[in-house]
């Protein structure tokens, strides 16, 4: 397999994720789980046996949802019951929602309201990272969530198909941040919108087989990159209006490093294989990046950003804020004030494929890459 | 060396042509359905009152939301970096320019060289921009170049407190039904849109010198209004009309780019 056919299976399953789920529930008999992305341990629900599927809200257009959440919510979160309303999910057996913010906490019970036939988790994520009882509690909601996985699907839970999940998590990951290497040092091959299709894809296929496909991936292909490109560190969510990673390519920005929960943030940390495998996934969750909805202490939570911004080797920093998201806004000023501190220009957008115009997003980046460039002209 | 900048917007077109670091001429007009018409439409108007034609042109830039359609253009390059770059050629003094166009405003602080080093730009709605005191002009019945004059007999300008152009033109039509002053009307409308842009402008710093551009700026009551409110004169172009500046960043940087083609 090489060129454009090497990328298809990665393309395919982006495109119709669903498909993808169903094909392989129809080839196992197993039972599909989706989930709303941050911070959900895949390697838990993977172990007992069922198939992880992230659902993805974000650049989904619609009307229905609006009869059930209020207008003034995420694009992420509406777009998922916009999905769910219109039968797009009705492949999932279950669906995990994470509490990250005072959103999901409340899309949780609409969810079950709106979808009571599904098998529905609220996965508590602990709030203050830094608290001490943190981790115990934490291994607490990840052992009470196995157990739950397990009587869904009727596989017996067992630390050993834990230890292997999180062994192939963690080849996964290291395969996502070569791809994220490459994308640095072969922008023109491996382009920003190529290699998030590799990390949207890994959170939606079967793992065993996008691993597969990435073995097949042109790794040693070369090819001269015509633009002069700015590397930026980008902090957000999710991608989201769709086109904003090619609008990057295209204007030649290259991220060097992010803090999405469908980007680097997501495969940046190991869990490693010493000790419990619970243990395990929960003393990874603490080492993660600071999710914007987590308390973090200031200073810190500001001081550990610079230095990753900084460490990255970026000439700018641009903050795509999802539209409606409180905490994404709050953390915000702090971190544009330190970066001006230290000389780094910022940008923030405010990003939603609802009611945000890519044009207007454009002329903003397009000048913010001309400022800080410093070629014109 | 004879080279064009041009400035394709939402509601205008505009072409400089530069000859020699000095503007030979410049044409503005009504946008066309297709930004590549009002771009080709322009540029022959403004090139034909100098006698000349696309192919006396040695480079040109093109600029504004239809920058990347324009056929004849050699590169494009942000309205933010070219109003910037445009209202600094005209006054050496200018640090901070306030772009009011068709559809959205900017305010873009420049270094003395005249290279942007921070710009902020409104991406909520038209609220504070020239389609919306276009309604407005439509609502009151005037025309937008009597927005100005009108506002400056008002004893008592009126509260507009919409921010959607939409209510607020619905509030203009209401407050016209009610008997209310229309020079008061106008007045508040003016000061809305001063006190909107006003925001904006703090958000990246006043540094003086302060210049306005784009078509907005030629109504002196929201000029007036923005004086006011920043607290700061606002300077003026030294002739240059406001409303091409972004079309003449984009020739100054046209004729900087074919100076460096040369060099090579």
């Amino acid at each position: 397999m090489n060129g454009e056919h090497a990328w298809k299976p990665f393309r395919e399953t982006v495109d119709a994720p669903m498909e993808r789920a169903r094909a392989w529930k129809e080839q196992t008999g197993g039972k599909v789980i989706g989930h709303l992305l941050p911070d959900v341990p895949e390697e838990i629900i993977h172990a007992a046996g069922a198939l992880p599927t992230a659902v993805e809200g974000a650049g989904t257009q619609g009307t229905q949802a609006q009869a059930h959440i209020p207008g003034y919510t995420c694009s992420h979160a509406m777009g998922a019951i916009e999905q769910g309303m219109r039968h797009d999910l009705d492949i999932l057996d279950g669906m995990i929602i994470p509490y990250v913010c005072d959103t999901t906490r409340n899309l949780f019970h609409i969810w079950n309201h709106c979808f009571p036939n599904k098998s529905n988790e609220f996965l508590r994520l602990p709030k203050r990272l830094d608290y001490p009882g943190a981790a115990e509690y934490l291994k607490a909601e990840f052992s009470r969530l196995a157990d739950s996985l397990c009587n869904i699907t009727g596989r017996p839970r067992d630390d050993e198909d834990l230890a292997a999940s999180i062994a192939l998590y963690d080849r996964s990951r290291a395969a996502l941040r070569n791809a994220y290497r490459k994308q640095r040092e072969q922008p023109a091959v491996w382009t920003s919108e190529r290699v998030q299709t590799l990390f949207k894809s890994a959170a939606k296929a079967p793992r065993e087989d996008h691993l597969r496909w990435m073995e097949a991936l042109p790794w040693d292909e070369q090819s001269q990159d015509a633009m002069q490109r700015v590397p930026i560190y980008v902090r957000g969510k999710v991608w989201d209006p769709p086109g904003i990673l090619d609008l990057f390519d295209k204007i030649g920005l290259l991220v060097v490093e992010d803090e999405m929960t469908t980007g680097y943030r997501g495969v940046a940390t190991d869990a490693g294989s010493d000790g419990d495998p619970i243990d395990v996934l929960v003393r990874r969750h603490l080492s993660l990046t600071p999710y914007t909805g987590y308390h973090q202490q200031p200073d810190k939570l500001v001081s550990g950003f610079l230095e990753r911004v900084q460490g990255s080797g970026a000439q700018g920093v641009i903050f795509l804020n999802p539209k409606f998201c409180e905490a994404a806004g709050f953390d915000t000023p702090d971190f544009q004030k330190a970066l001006e501190n230290a000389g780094i220009p910022s940008l923030v957008l405010e990003s939603s494929s609802r009611g945000v115009s890519l044009e207007q997003i454009r002329v903003r980046v397009e000048a913010f890459r001309e400022m800080i460039a410093e070629d014109l002209p | 060396m004879i080279v064009a900048g041009c400035d394709v917007g939402s509601l205008s077109g505009e072409a400089v042509i530069l000859k020699d670091n000095s503007i030979l001429t410049y044409e503005i007009m009504r946008v066309r359905p297709r930004p590549e018409q009002t771009a080709q439409d322009v540029m022959i108007k403004a090139l034909s009152k100098a006698d000349l034609t696309l192919a006396d042109l040695d480079y040109c830039v093109s600029t504004g939301y239809g920058r990347e359609k324009i056929p004849f253009a050699h590169s494009s390059i942000s309205e933010i970096s070219c109003h910037g770059r445009g209202a600094h050629w005209a006054n050496t003094e200018v640090r901070t320019v306030i772009d009011i166009g068709g559809q959205d405003c900017k305010v873009i602080r420049v270094d003395k060289r005249g290279y942007m080093v921070d710009f902020a730009m409104n991406d909520k709605c038209a609220a504070g921009t020239g389609r919306f005191l276009e309604g407005m002009a439509k609502a009151l019945g005037v025309s937008l170049s009597e927005m100005g004059p009108l506002s400056f007999e008002s004893s008592s300008p009126i509260g507009i407190t919409k921010t959607c152009s939409v209510l607020a033109q619905y509030d203009v039509v209401c407050m016209i039904n009610d008997g209310m002053e229309v020079a008061d009307i106008a007045a508040g409308i003016n000061k809305a849109m001063a006190e909107r842009i006003s925001k904006m402008t703090k958000k990246v710093g006043v540094r003086k010198e302060v210049a306005m551009t784009g078509g907005v700026a030629k109504n002196s009551g929201v000029v007036h209004g923005l004086k006011k409110v920043l607290d700061v004169d606002i300077v003026d172009l030294n002739g240059v009309d406001p409303q091409i500046v972004g079309a003449l960043g984009a020739a100054l940087f046209a004729q900087e780019r074919a100076e460096r083609e040369l060099r090579k």
